[in-house]
């Protein structure tokens, strides 16, 4: 074939499956040309799926414009619009996919959906070069611990009732603190936990691989409101013994598999304490140590192009009138020729 | 000579007045706080040779206990000659995969109906002896409850062990498994199990009011 | 690239199990635009995802009819809502794009 330059071919991503809504541009070749973040948080109170959806909606434009103009591209190098698929929220969910319907009619291109938690990998992959992984996929809405077999992503543990980072969030709430933008609850409780090293004791719940953090948060929250003890104390103590458990089984996972790399992403790996945990670990097991920096570890549209990318140049797009979202679509369900040989 | 360095454990083969052993140590992790760390080894090793003798009762086949020495965190035990089943099952035919995990299933009912959760069921955690015997060998994260949501999450995860590691054969494994255990518990409370097992697959990692 | 008013043409006119009904009829500047809302929302109402309400969608020319039907005024105020947010959002995401070109 004749080497003469061509164009690059781009992916619009599009990312909306709880909170967050993203816009993200990646090339063909895998470079990042944009990731607008666009974050619904309620100061007080928990999300509701319909109020994050409203706000999706009313962002999407916004945020599009954003990225398209960060990107410097013109609409007819765009090949592909990506969109997360599945697992998530309903209405979010359901939001970003009539804007990548939207989109892809309007450009009359291919649309790909994708799934949410083999985004998150595969952008941790990409950008950390991470090659086969054990990841460790920490945030509000998922806790799972996972690798590649057998040509499919396998989950080894996972939370049986509430994710990591709700965990924290629910506590931090009872707890009166306030988040806002650039202060998650997450760091809130890190910060408090980091001037405090009176450990309590607190349920901890392995089971097998699996964990179970709502029997640890009914505890913790019962200890703040005997008020006997500092807040910082039972921050530190919650956050020790939830990263103890997710180190276990990820410690288990990772000389099961024996992985050479273990990765960590989602919005609770932004935490030193975790992160210095799993790094022992690492450690200890002769893998590579791989945490994915913040903007891609949060929920984001970048992870969705380019997943998207990787399936489209397997063969795979989902045709508009079969493109409705997978609530609950597993990462096990998931066809992903584009891993492995 | 160390056998497998688990999260859980380490196990050692051994020599001890004049046997083979297994010799199990909970070591100290590096990752955890000191506290929690000597809390969790204590208990777990205090735990464990009560479960399985429990077990014993139930008629479970489990290694015979030499030494337990709570505060080194370290158990001495009978070494099983054999295969783990997680090295075998792949291998067997379809007639003889059917008939250990009915095997293997009734031996869970048998735990169940005495009150026992295993809390880690994998085939790697049972050894198939030459003379057809399965023994189940870890119980450092069994508990003791007749609550069906304990007894349901119990058998998930061994359906979800089947799913990671005997992918190809994970159905019709987990289904044997099932017809084995309810030859032991009862049609009725076997069904009541598999209805808990189903809601526990189906429940939400998300939740939409946090 | 606008849209007329919505023109509500009837509401809480019951059957047996419908409690509450609402016709919504739009008009696009062209055929392409609808065209467009059609196939973005076309999805949603294929797979109606709970009992509370169902959505009928139909194109004539460059005008859109939407026929809602719920159980009671609440759920049917949530689905109209939820289905002329989705039109905004297309219409938004159209003049992102047309602004590109």
């Amino acid at each position: 074939m004749a080497t003469r330059r061509k164009a690059d071919y781009y992916c619009i991503g599009l990312e909306s499956t709880a909170d967050d809504f993203s816009v993200g541009i990646l090339s063909f070749k895998g470079k990042i040309l944009a990731n607008e973040i666009s974050v619904f948080m309620p100061e007080t109170g928990g999300i509701h799926p319909r109020e994050a959806a409203r706000h999706h909606a009313e962002v999407a434009g916004k945020v599009l414009a954003e990225a398209l103009h960060k990107a410097g591209i013109r609409p007819r190098e765009i090949k592909i619009i990506a969109f997360s698929q599945g697992p998530g929220l309903g209405p979010c969910l359901r939001t970003g996919a009539t804007a990548a319907r939207a989109l892809a009619s309007y450009l009359q291109v291919p649309l790909v959906g994708v799934n949410h938690c083999v985004a998150h990998i595969e952008i941790g992959k990409h950008i950390t070069g991470a090659k086969n992984p054990l990841t460790l996929y920490v945030s509000g809405g998922n806790t799972l611990v996972a690798a590649f077999e057998a040509g499919r992503y396998r989950v080894f543990g996972e939370t049986l009732d509430i994710a990591v980072g709700n965990c924290l969030d629910v506590f931090a709430r009872e707890a009166g603190l306030r988040q806002k933008l650039g202060a998650p609850f997450g760091a809130l409780v890190e910060q408090l936990a980091a001037r405090s090293q009176n450990f309590i004791s607190l349920p901890y719940t392995v089971k097998g691989m699996d964990l179970s953090f709502s029997g640890l948060l009914t505890a913790a929250i019962e200890l703040l409101h005997r008020g006997q003890h500092r807040l910082e104390d039972v921050c530190y103590s919650l956050q020790e013994v939830a990263f103890s458990m997710l180190s276990e089984v990820t410690e288990r996972a990772l000389a099961h598999t024996e992985k050479p790399e273990l990765l960590l992403t989602g919005g609770v790996a932004a935490n030193k304490r975790l992160k210095s945990m799993l790094e022992t670990i690492a450690k200890e097991h002769n893998a590579k140590f791989c945490v994915v920096p913040k903007q891609y570890a949060l929920d984001n549209g970048a992870m969705i192009a380019w997943t998207g990318i990787l399936a489209y140049q397997h063969g795979l797009s989902t045709p508009i009138e079969k493109s409705f979202v997978r609530l609950k679509w597993r990462l096990d369900e998931v066809y992903a020729p584009w891993v492995g040989g | 000579m160390l056998l497998k360095k688990g999260a859980e454990a380490s196990l050692f083969l051994e020599e001890w007045q004049g046997r083979k052993v297994i010799m199990k140590r909970r070591l100290p992790k590096a990752y955890r706080l000191a506290a929690l760390d000597e809390t969790i080894r204590v208990q777990r090793t205090a735990h464990e040779p009560q479960i399985i003798h429990r077990a014993k009762e139930a008629g479970v086949p489990t290694p015979t206990l030499y030494l337990v020495d709570v505060a080194n965190a370290n158990i001495i035990m009978e070494f099983i000659e054999g295969k783990q089943v997680k090295q075998i099952l792949n291998d067997l035919s379809q007639v003889e995969r059917a008939s250990l995990c009915r095997h293997i299933g009734s031996l869970i009912g048998r735990l169940h109906s005495h009150s026992i959760v295993h809390g880690d069921l994998t085939t790697s955690n049972m050894i198939l002896t030459p003379q057809g015997k399965v023994f189940f060998v870890d119980f450092g994260l069994s508990e003791r409850s007749s609550e069906l949501e304990a007894k349901g999450v119990d058998l998930h995860l061994m359906k979800r062990a089947l799913q990671s590691t005997h992918f190809r054969s994970a159905k019709e494994c987990f289904e044997a498994v099932i017809a084995g255990y309810s030859k032991v518990v009862g049609k009725d409370a076997a069904e009541d199990v598999l209805n808990k097992i189903r809601e526990i697959g189906r429940r939400g990692r998300y939740v939409s009011e946090r | 690239m606008r849209v007329s008013d919505p023109t509500l043409f009837k509401l809480a006119e019951g059957d047996s199990k419908t409690k509450a009904r609402a016709v919504i009829r739009l008009k696009f500047q062209s055929e392409d635009h609808l065209s467009i809302v059609l196939k973005a929302l076309k999805p949603e109402t294929d797979k109606q995802l709970t009992s509370r309400s169902r959505v009928q969608i139909r194109g004539e020319g460059k005008a859109l009819t939407l026929i809602f039907e719920a159980r009671d005024t609440s759920a049917l105020r949530a689905v109209t809502n939820s289905y002329l947010r989705w039109i905004a959002l297309v219409n938004d995401t159209w003049s992102v794009m047309e602004s590109q070109q």
